[in-house]
């Protein structure tokens, strides 16, 4: 079965706080943290999360078949919405390698299909990420097993790379943006993947502000690349259209940041209605109450 | 407060000095005297430039009175989401509030989705306020006062202007004059359906919003509200459009957008729309203006966030 939509007022936040699925993401990430930590990407992975990008190979080879049409007044281009629709399709066929008949499919391909933006909107934002993140974590618990650092870079990069295609490509409006009292137009878990990344590393925080630097680790930290689409996107001087990434580059420790980005997802991600209100529920991420208490905050 | 002080206060403003807080308590209070009195439609004449979404985008708001002319030598009217976003939302608003104080029956501010209390604690403005004021005592000043702001225009009884869209609930424009408008933006019903809606030219009726607030309508909808209110056109904001602007439904209605390079990266054009006496409509399209740049000295305030404490 598909997951169904529990979020719907604000008093449901505090419910899903308090919910099974609600620990499974803080769990997740936390794995995924742990995982990375000090870890540089080396381009490799194992066969674990060959499925993954296979799947995710496929879908960017799409794109180029629907290229964005030229005249257009809206700020996103249609041809992305044609995109959408053969991706579904696409996902609808992918099974990940799991033996079947296994009724979390329908679940996993749910969270998949929400991941790349939205066809009415054309629009991305931390909140089809998160459904990313959710596809993921599910990919892993089906098969009961964990991905070691490299191959969890190995899937967040080629997300990564996928979602700046399309971004570049079609235009995606950044789906709720805090504009620049945001961390970011788009992304938040490169910032905590790639932070963790940067623990007990060589690379110093301000080196965002050099872009020499950052074009030198941007294809093996996450933090960088996304660093380095900010300044391939934004006009302007880095301290004023991103204030908030300028000010966590004067904090000296990765380890601090770390946290913070963690601490920022639970407070601008995950317990905000504009953006968990799309998040579905079903077996794989349960609306149930937790039998242990959440932790809120790191 | 007297013409003078709201002189001062906007060449002080226009300078990017921000007002003391008692002076922004003190605004916002005239706002509002001067804003219950106003009816939830105002009916206004032509000429007017309309302007759509500035997002505290200061500078190209003073780029807009360069390209459209300085207030009151031209009227203007402000569809809404003047806040969040951009780096000077506390700056274009108080400018705004200063011009309508000053020039109350040429200068016209409706109110749009971000004018709201929730809006402005996720999107920016509160966090904004509390940069530069160092409490929340402007941003309370300022969100009482967005309660007052109207709902929507009628230019020369012809052209119905709100800022996001038309609501299922409301089949007359005297149907919206009777909504109890001086509240916080609900999250549904028909005050919420005027700010948050969308055109949708591929769905006919009223479908829901992918927004979660508000709904679509299509083509059919528009037909028979603007029959029904003997109008002839709708003009709104609300929606980014690349070109600065958007024309749809064979014409019967408008997009206007006014931030240019909206969050300085999505190098979209910003228009304003000019209506004439003779009701013709002029798109003004403008760019972000290089001067900007020059403006841009001092530091930006610092955006440390309490999550990295």
């Amino acid at each position: 079965m598909a997951p169904i939509k529990r979020i719907n007022s604000i008093a449901d936040v505090a419910q899903f706080g308090e919910s099974r699925a609600y620990a499974q993401i803080l769990k997740r990430i936390e794995l995924i943290s742990l995982a990375c930590k000090g870890v540089q990407y080396n381009g490799t992975h194992s066969s674990l999360v060959t499925p993954v990008l296979t799947v995710l190979q496929t879908l960017s080879d799409l794109i180029p078949k629907f290229p964005p049409v030229q005249s257009h007044k809206r700020y996103g281009n249609p041809s992305y919405k044609d995109w959408n629709q053969e991706m579904t399709e696409c996902v609808k066929k992918c099974f990940f390698d799991i033996p079947q008949p296994n009724p979390v499919l329908e679940e996993l391909q749910f969270y998949l299909f929400n991941a790349f933006g939205s066809l009415q909107r054309i629009d991305y934002g931390t909140g089809h990420e998160l459904n990313f993140l959710a596809f993921f974590d599910g990919f892993l618990r089906v098969r009961e097993t964990e991905a070691d650092g490299q191959d969890i870079l190995c899937v967040f990069f080629t997300y990564f790379e996928l979602m700046t295609t399309l971004i570049r490509t079609y235009n995606l409006e950044p789906a709720g943006s805090h504009g620049v009292w945001g961390l970011d137009d788009h992304f938040h878990i490169p910032y905590i993947i790639g932070a963790a990344q940067c623990i007990g590393s060589l690379i110093e925080p301000q080196d965002v502000l050099n872009e020499k630097k950052v074009a030198e680790y941007k294809s093996s930290n996450l933090y960088f690349a996304a660093i380095a689409f900010i300044y391939e996107m934004k006009r302007g001087r880095f301290a004023e259209h991103s204030p908030i990434l300028y000010d966590v580059s004067s904090i000296p420790t990765w380890t601090k940041i770390q946290q913070g980005m963690r601490k920022m997802y639970v407070g601008e991600v995950l317990t905000k209605f504009p953006v968990v209100q799309h998040f579905y529920f079903g077996t794989l991420f349960s609306f149930d109450p937790n039998p242990e208490k959440n932790y809120q905050t790191f | 407060m007297r013409i003078g002080d709201l002189d001062e206060c906007i060449e002080r403003v226009v300078k990017r000095e921000l007002l003391p807080e008692p002076v922004i308590g003190s605004l916002c209070h005239s706002m509002k005297e001067l804003l219950v009195l106003e009816s939830n439609v105002v009916h206004i004449q032509a000429p007017v430039t309309v302007v759509g979404d500035i997002h505290g985008q200061f500078f190209d708001l003073l780029e807009i009175f360069e390209i459209g002319g300085k207030c009151p030598d031209t009227n203007y009217l402000f569809l809404g989401d003047y806040v969040d976003r951009g780096l000077f939302s506390v700056e274009t608003m108080s400018l705004l509030m200063c011009l309508k104080l000053r020039y109350p029956s040429r200068v016209h501010l409706i109110r749009g989705n971000h004018e709201s209390r929730g809006i402005t604690q996720s999107y920016g403005f509160y966090t904004e306020c509390v940069r530069k004021y160092g409490d929340a005592k402007v941003w309370h000043h300022f969100t009482s006062m967005f309660d007052y702001l109207a709902l929507a225009v009628v230019i020369s009884n012809s052209i119905f202007c709100v800022h996001g869209g038309l609501s299922p609930s409301l089949q007359t424009i005297d149907q919206i004059k009777i909504i109890d408008r001086f509240r916080e933006i609900p999250h549904e019903g028909p005050m919420a359906d005027l700010v948050w809606s969308d055109p949708d030219e591929s769905k006919l009726q009223f479908n829901i919003s992918s927004r979660g607030a508000g709904y679509t309508f299509g083509e059919d909808i528009v037909k028979v509200f603007l029959e029904r209110n003997k109008c002839t056109h709708i003009l709104r904001a609300h929606q980014l459009c690349q070109e600065g602007y958007d024309v749809q439904f064979n014409g019967l209605l408008s997009t206007v957008w006014s931030a240019p390079n909206y969050c300085y990266r999505c190098g979209n054009l910003a228009s304003v729309l000019e209506v004439d006496e003779q009701l013709n409509r002029n798109f003004n399209i403008f760019d972000t203006s290089p001067e900007n740049d020059k403006y841009i000295q001092s530091q930006p305030p610092s955006a440390i966030v309490d999550y990295f404490l």
